[in-house]
């Protein structure tokens, strides 16, 4: 770790975290009607906002690498979709956990988890079609025309939740936010801590690919091709 | 590689085909997940469908008969009868608001087979 803006995220997002951990079980107060397992809120919402913001990028990069066919825009758009998974996976986990205590229920088929999850395979697919297009060429290519289409399920399953009826609630309202100010201050430093987290992987996600990269064109220098 | 090819497309091909039966059954029936007590009360077409309601549990409402339990559901306006014969949700009492799923009768009310909680959308502490 020489490069010392990949050791900044680093620290920000292991310090943050932790810092997190304390607020969240010694700092912010315990809810009146679902007791200790709202805890579970302030891991949630980071894990599902830091995955719409990760499909932004994939959206922005294939945008920019069908314009300027750089490389570059197709690893970002990788690296951004593989960490965006990962972490919409814990996303659907802590829903399901959730779910069980508070509506008696692991899953439900209502708007806001049918979109989320819609979401999560749309992304899977994703990394599937990139493993199954051998060409690089082509496979930047599909990859960035899908990676703008599947954005779609961004936006729906972020609203479905103020377009529809549903089961899941809707803390963040137009007309304020339905939490107390300490609990506001500690989802803000969680969502703040994963942000950092998120950047730490895709930085180093980036690296590993570039890395990878310049050992497949020293072996093709090596072998002469 | 042909074997792995294949391994993908079909792969893929079982996403997509779940992906549109997620779809289908969402715009199908979901996009409506809940009516109101008012709603359902109101709309004959629903008499004797299955149907699923919000409303809060109206106080003193609530009867046990052996493992049957019998409450009153309200959304302010109206009141609907809850027959349900399953397991309570943990965080069910009177006053918090659930969704019934089942059979409406206008008679009878609902003859719930699903019973879920609403949490409020609203955390305070004690």
């Amino acid at each position: 770790m020489r490069d010392w803006i990949q050791r900044i995220l680093f620290w920000f997002s292991l310090i943050g975290i932790i810092v997190s951990i304390f607020m969240v079980f010694f700092y912010a107060p315990i809810d009146r009607n679902l007791g200790i397992v709202q805890k579970i809120f302030y891991f949630h919402l980071p894990v599902a906002i830091t995955p719409y913001f990760a499909f932004l990028v994939v959206f922005v990069c294939s945008i920019l690498f069908l314009w300027k066919r750089e490389r570059r825009w197709d690893v970002i758009a990788l690296a951004s979709a593989e960490i965006g998974l990962v972490i919409d996976t814990a996303l659907l986990v802590t829903g399901t956990i959730w779910d069980k205590p508070t509506w008696g229920v692991w899953w439900v088929w209502e708007p806001r988890l049918t979109t989320s999850l819609i979401m999560w395979l749309l992304y899977a697919g994703y990394l599937l079609l990139r493993r199954s297009v051998g060409e690089e060429a082509r496979r930047a290519r599909f990859a960035a025309v899908y990676g703008i289409v599947a954005f779609i399920s961004v936006p729906i399953s972020f609203m479905s939740i103020r377009w529809w009826r549903t089961l899941h609630p809707l803390v963040f309202k137009p007309t304020g936010i339905e939490l107390e100010p300490p609990m506001i201050f500690t989802v803000f430093v969680c969502l703040i801590a994963f942000f950092f987290f998120y950047l730490c992987l895709l930085r180093q996600r980036i690296g590993l690919e570039f890395l990878k990269e310049g050992i497949e064109d020293l072996k093709d220098s090596l072998g002469g091709g | 590689m042909e074997a792995k090819r294949k391994r993908v497309i079909i792969t893929t091909a079982v996403i997509l085909i779940l992906l549109g039966y997620l779809v289908y059954s969402t715009v199908g029936s979901s996009f409506l997940y809940y009516r109101t007590v008012s709603e359902v009360k109101a709309d004959k077409s629903l008499y004797g469908e299955r149907v699923r309601v919000a409303g809060k549990v109206v106080e003193d409402s609530f009867e046990e008969t052996g493992d049957r339990y019998e409450f009153n559901i309200t959304d302010g306006k109206e009141e609907i009868k809850v027959v349900y014969a399953g397991v309570l949700p943990s965080s069910f009492k009177e006053d918090a608001e659930v969704i019934a799923e089942g059979v409406y009768r206008p008679e009878t009310g609902i003859e719930a087979k699903n019973l879920l909680a609403r949490c409020p959308s609203k955390y305070t502490s004690k």
